[in-house]
């Protein structure tokens, strides 16, 4: 093994490869936008350089981008606090062994992640629908119970985001709480006899010993869940298309905008840029101030 | 040591990577000059030898009216260049996302339809043909109708695709079953619109369906809605000779927050598509409907006596006619287009300008459109009164603007497209709605 460390040549051959491939997937498109990104670009044409043009407009003049940042907070706080949330506390009723057909629980709970992104936004947009000739089942429901909350779910920006966000976290569930659910597993039962015979109740023992060993897990699910709730897409472009007006716009939608619709494919650049920076400081923030010990049980 | 052996590793990978990028944009364009130049004279052998040649062309072939008719002008073109065989590649409805990764890895179709914005963006990079001399020499330039004629020519004067259809404008139109179920009188200007609007929602009656999902028929009501007083409508924005502030455009604005207001969408209306819209206005669920005349012949099709097509009943009362026909739509520049480096351009070329000819034709005979040249073919197909009456009023049109996809501004579509979305939600003030627009429009210029 040694005598392969002080090889070069089997380095080279074992590295190169990879190293090739991640520098062209990945560190040159990234170099490329960035570099794109201080031309205006038309996506055929060669593009001309205008420096920082982009940023500016895209930090001072652009009120598309204010709400996109705005959204870009609302979205993964409310899917991380959902998901993360009641993630938790269902993995770990599930995990309770007075829990009689957890298996089946955990099969239903984890039925929304089967279904296709454009499946689910169907499906909440009949739910949701609001027109007296097509009320949809959320509207009957508080109709029904003859509470006066029935309105148009999707028709004000702020509404529209949480109702998106609700949803992602709804479909998005069922992996936290598998997670979650298998890390409890993995803490081993000795930890639980211990509290237990110091006179521990089960909530003290999960409050004391299950979430401060479930920290490496949560740091991994905060990376994922922020990461995608920044770069949520798919449902802005099946239910509201962004809107009303640019409401419900996010940075990965106003860069499709800006790229497919509008050609203008340099200040696309010049925002991935921003939301790739906006990602990497979030997950460092977390990686600074979340498990930063790693657990060995 | 080994530290700095990976470094070298890593270095070695990331200058290759450069290296290779930087010397492959270099060569691309002068590849494509040379390979231009070598095509160019083996296509003049071809055409010269009169040997077979194959050419792809992309173009609308997807539902059935859009194959018979290029079937149709296909076997008709067999008569004319016998020589040429076809590949077709039907078009993708993706707004040109495929024909502009075809431009830009310089794999464009021999023949290829382009319209709307795409066609400014391609011309801009030198990919496409010049027409002038194909076009004159088959005849279009003299055949085609006057009013038709500038859709020939691009902003620099030149053809880059010979157009294969007439213009079609938005549309309006009633159910007339609905309207006469409910009491209520077909409006003929704003004052009864309005009226039309708050009855049928007294009753419980969806008064009008639009499919807003697609923001662009936000922007086409307010279209319509402008060029009641300022002709121009969108079209003005778009080339900067009018301004969302002025007059008649604040006016149109507040018009349509008040028909808002009086209930004229349903709150679902922005998650509507066309196909739900239509739903609900041919099963009888809502009284009035708006889409392209395009579609004016199913719709009669489908619905015979019911459907009545309304020339925009928007106008102040006692300025219905003067109004009438200024119609919201119209043309833009776009057709067949050959790019500059096809192998076979000199046929391509020759080709794309009979063909586009030989497609108005097929059209206007199998489905009995409006045609663009002088000398018009007989319809085969039996026209219903309304699609006859629209024939008719077609040369009645006095002005038009421009439909959404046609803006050639396309940042200051996008803007236009999202604020005026959101002006249908009520929640803005006609007084912002033109302060954003005017923004972009300076912003934009």
């Amino acid at each position: 093994m040694k005598n392969i460390f002080k090889n070069k040549i089997a380095i080279f051959v074992f590295i190169f490869p990879t190293l090739l491939i991640y520098t062209v997937v990945v560190f040159y498109p990234i170099v490329q936008t960035l570099v794109k990104s201080l031309y205006n670009w038309d996506g055929i044409n060669l593009g001309k350089f205008v420096g920082l043009k982009h940023y500016i407009k895209l930090f001072t003049r652009d009120s598309t981008f204010r709400v996109s940042i705005i959204n870009g907070i609302i979205y993964p706080t409310i899917t991380v606090l959902y998901q993360i949330g009641l993630g938790t506390v269902i993995a770990l009723v599930l995990s309770s062994k007075k829990i009689k057909g957890s298996r089946i629980f955990r099969s239903i709970y984890f039925i929304p992640s089967t279904l296709s992104t454009v499946i689910v936004c169907k499906l909440w947009l009949a739910m949701l629908a609001s027109d007296q000739s097509n009320v949809g089942l959320i509207n009957r429901i508080f109709g029904l119970l003859g509470i006066n909350y029935s309105q148009n779910w999707l028709s004000s920006g702020l509404s529209a985001i949480i109702v998106m966000a609700f949803l992602t976290a709804w479909q998005g569930i069922g992996n936290t709480i598998l997670l979650i659910y298998t890390a409890i597993k993995s803490i081993p039962q000795a930890y639980y006899e211990a509290a237990m015979l110091d006179g521990a109740t089960s909530f003290k023992a999960h409050i004391h010993i299950t979430i401060p060993l479930l920290s490496e897990t949560y740091k991994l699910l905060l990376i994922l869940i922020i990461s995608g709730g920044l770069r949520a897409f798919d449902h802005m472009y099946i239910m509201t298309g962004g809107g009303p007006g640019n409401a419900t716009s996010t940075l990965t939608y106003m860069m499709y905008k800006s790229a497919y619709m509008n050609g203008n494919f340099g200040y696309a650049c010049a925002i991935a840029v921003t939301l790739v920076l906006e990602c990497l400081l979030c997950t460092l923030i977390i990686n600074r101030f979340v498990a930063r010990e790693r657990i060995n049980f | 040591m080994k530290r700095g052996f990976l470094k070298t590793v890593l270095m070695v990978t990331l200058s290759t990577v450069f290296l290779a990028s930087c010397s492959g944009g270099a060569s691309k364009s002068d590849d494509s000059k040379a390979n231009g130049e070598s095509k160019q004279s083996e296509s003049s052998k071809e055409a010269d030898n009169g040997e077979n040649v194959t050419l792809k062309l992309y173009a609308n072939y997807s539902d059935d009216q859009e194959k018979d008719t290029l079937d149709r002008a296909i076997e008709e073109m067999k008569k004319e260049m016998p020589n040429v065989t076809v590949e077709i590649e039907p078009a993708s409805q993706d707004d040109g996302q495929k024909l502009k990764t075809y431009a830009a890895s310089g794999n464009l179709p021999d023949i290829f339809k382009s319209d709307g914005v795409d066609i400014e963006i391609l011309n801009k990079s030198g990919t496409l043909l010049q027409l002038d001399e194909y076009a004159k020499e088959a005849g279009i330039i003299d055949d085609i109708a006057d009013a038709y004629k500038d859709a020939l020519y691009m902003s620099d004067g030149h053809i880059y695709a010979v157009p294969w259809q007439s213009p079609w404008v938005n549309s309006f139109y009633a159910n007339k079953k609905v309207f006469e179920e409910n009491g209520v009188k077909i409006p003929q200007n704003y004052d009864e619109f309005l009226t039309a609007v708050k009855t049928f929602n007294e009753k419980g009656v969806l008064p009008y369906a639009l499919f807003g999902k697609e923001k662009q028929w936000c922007l086409h009501l307010y279209d319509i809605m402008v060029t009641r007083k300022a002709p121009d409508g969108i079209k003005g924005l778009d080339e900067n000779t009018a301004k969302a502030g002025d007059v008649d455009y604040l006016e149109a604005a507040n018009k349509l927050i008040e028909l808002v207001n009086a209930g004229m969408l349903s709150k679902d209306v922005f998650n509507t598509t066309y196909d739900q819209a239509k739903a609900l206005f041919t099963s009888d669920k809502c009284a009035m409907f708006m889409t392209g005349t395009w579609a004016l012949n199913g719709l009669e099709q489908e619905m015979g006596d019911n459907l009545v097509l309304m020339y925009y009943p928007l106008a102040d009362a006692g300025s219905e006619e003067e109004a009438k026909w200024n119609m919201s739509g119209g043309y833009s520049q776009g057709g067949f287009s050959v790019p500059e480096y096809s192998k076979n351009k000199e046929i391509a070329a020759k080709y794309a300008v009979l063909l586009s000819r030989k497609v108005n034709d097929a059209f206007v005979a199998l489905e009995g459109g409006t045609s663009i040249y002088k000398d018009s073919p007989k319809s085969e197909k039996k026209l219903g009164p309304v699609m006859s009456q629209y024939i008719e009023d077609t040369k009645n049109f006095k002005s038009m603007s421009k439909f959404d996809w046609n803006l050639s501004n396309q940042e200051l579509k996008t803007v236009m497209e999202d604020k005026a979305q959101e002006l249908l939600t009520g929640t803005i003030t006609a007084e912002d709605f033109a302060k954003e627009i005017d923004a972009a429009i300076e912003e934009t210029n």
